[in-house]
């Protein structure tokens, strides 16, 4: 229980100093909106109907935007010396990874919650809705691996000397067997419409991968937080 | 008794990949036009070179898994040694690999599988280096080398598996529960390749560590001269 009351103390910290400020969210759904506009000016010339990318272009969005996050989560933490006054606290280390790990979570399902609808707006059809129960489990498995994995990289990348600038160079290979499986469930949703018996290998796929980072990151963190 | 080890090593390695080129180029006959032709004759070299870099790859990941443990740097130093002989035999592989793609199909580059998640492996080796070149302090340097080699080498099942997993032209599986899919003079030839290129590799991470344990005697003597000037 005194684990569960310092982790939620933790994100509910995060959680109130996002609510108050917003500046990652409005920078995060700026940065999204925008990357879909010109994805439409890169493919419209030759494609037509932009259904058949609209998975590549969604996960390409996401995956992008989230690194916004990612990074800032941990930014003003170490300006701030937050995270030193966190660390002096008789807290796990893998409770403040589970903290984080939630927060970002929240952060970027709540973006998807705006960002997904707009996309669906702009380049969809309409046809994938009946499979929208489908859809939404591509999106938390996906937010599950991004926010799993990210939250680990983002730490170590806060504490060198490159910052944030490293975070990409590690995230982006890591997370690309998630992101494979993550396109392809994805686009088979939004171009076949019918029988999703095919989804399973893709579901289970990214399930692993998912459980392989989440875990690695739960009994990694202790190594790589603080000095 | 080292000098003996690494003299027998160099040893084993030119004398085996010299048989093999013998046998690879002189034994082996030609294989017809629709197996790729005279380009096949890569593969001798192209497949040892992917087993050592899966294996240099898994020896850094027990390495950091054992710093994180014990605490101790000869572990750091073994995993990024590792880490920086897979990362050249990944290399001279994808060169491999890319050549034979075009001189067999006419095409520099196809979206294969294996390709893909081993460019991908490489990134994350490269990413490996690029951390610890941003990291100062020596403990540090080592514990987040570790935590990264370790998510690092969970790829090398992927791309290890990918050919298993995904039907594809230029990646068959050769080595399956119904058998070899090669005859006894290719198979003489890939165990030739494979044992010099074996060899190659513990005599370059014996001799990198040698190398990297001096560095670290002279790093901490020069601690040492440095603090008794102060």
């Amino acid at each position: 229980m005194t684990a569960i009351r310092q982790g939620w103390a933790i994100l509910r910290k995060d959680l109130l100093l996002e609510m108050r400020s917003k500046e990652v969210f409005t920078s995060q759904f700026l940065f999204v909106v925008m990357a879909m506009v010109i994805f439409y000016f890169a493919f419209s010339p030759n494609i037509k109907n932009l259904t058949t990318v609209g998975a590549g272009m969604l996960w390409v969005a996401i995956t992008f935007t989230s690194l916004l996050g990612l990074n800032r989560s941990f930014v003003h933490e170490k300006d701030e010396e937050c995270l030193d006054g966190l660390l002096l606290c008789p807290v796990d280390r893998a409770t403040i990874f589970a903290a984080k790990f939630i927060g970002n979570f929240f952060f970027l399902t709540t973006l998807e919650v705006i960002a997904v609808p707009i996309f669906a707006f702009f380049f969809l059809t309409g046809t994938f809705l009946p499979n929208l129960g489908w859809f939404l489990l591509i999106l938390l498995l996906g937010n599950v691996g991004i926010c799993g994995v990210g939250t680990l990289l983002a730490t170590i990348s806060m504490n060198t000397r490159a910052r944030d600038l490293l975070l990409p160079v590690l995230f982006l290979p890591v997370m690309v067997p998630v992101i494979i499986p993550m396109v392809l469930a994805t686009n088979y949703i939004f171009t076949q419409g019918e029988s999703m018996s095919e989804l399973s290998v893709w579901l289970y796929t990214m399930a692993i991968f998912d459980i392989m980072y989440v875990v690695a990151g739960y009994v990694l963190y202790d190594f790589v937080i603080g000095d | 008794m080292k000098k003996a080890v690494v003299w027998g090593l160099g040893a084993v390695s030119v004398v085996a990949l010299a048989v093999s080129l013998y046998w690879i180029f002189v034994v082996l006959p030609i294989v017809p036009r629709e197996q790729t032709g005279f380009s096949q004759k890569i593969f001798y070299f192209h497949m040892p070179a992917a087993i050592i870099s899966f294996v240099a790859f898994i020896v850094t990941f027990v390495a950091s898994i054992l710093f994180l443990a014990k605490k101790d740097f000869k572990y750091d130093i073994l995993a990024y040694s590792s880490a920086e002989i897979g990362l050249v035999f990944g290399v001279v592989l994808m060169i491999f690999g890319i050549t034979w793609d075009k001189l067999a199909w006419g095409v520099w580059w196809t979206w294969d599988p294996r390709l893909v998640t081993y460019l991908i492996l490489l990134f994350l080796f490269g990413a490996y280096f690029f951390l610890r070149s941003m990291v100062s302090e020596r403990m540090k340097q080592a514990r987040f080398a570790a935590v990264f080699g370790i998510i690092a080498a969970l790829d090398v099942p992927v791309s290890f598996f990918s050919t298993r997993l995904i039907k594809n032209v230029l990646h068959p599986v050769i080595f399956s529960r119904e058998g070899f899919g090669l005859d006894m003079n290719m198979t003489i030839a890939l165990l030739l390749a494979f044992a010099g290129m074996t060899a190659l590799y513990v005599l370059m991470l014996m001799l990198k560590l040698k190398v990297e344990h001096m560095m670290e005697d002279v790093h901490v003597l020069k601690d040492m001269i440095e603090s008794r000037r102060d």
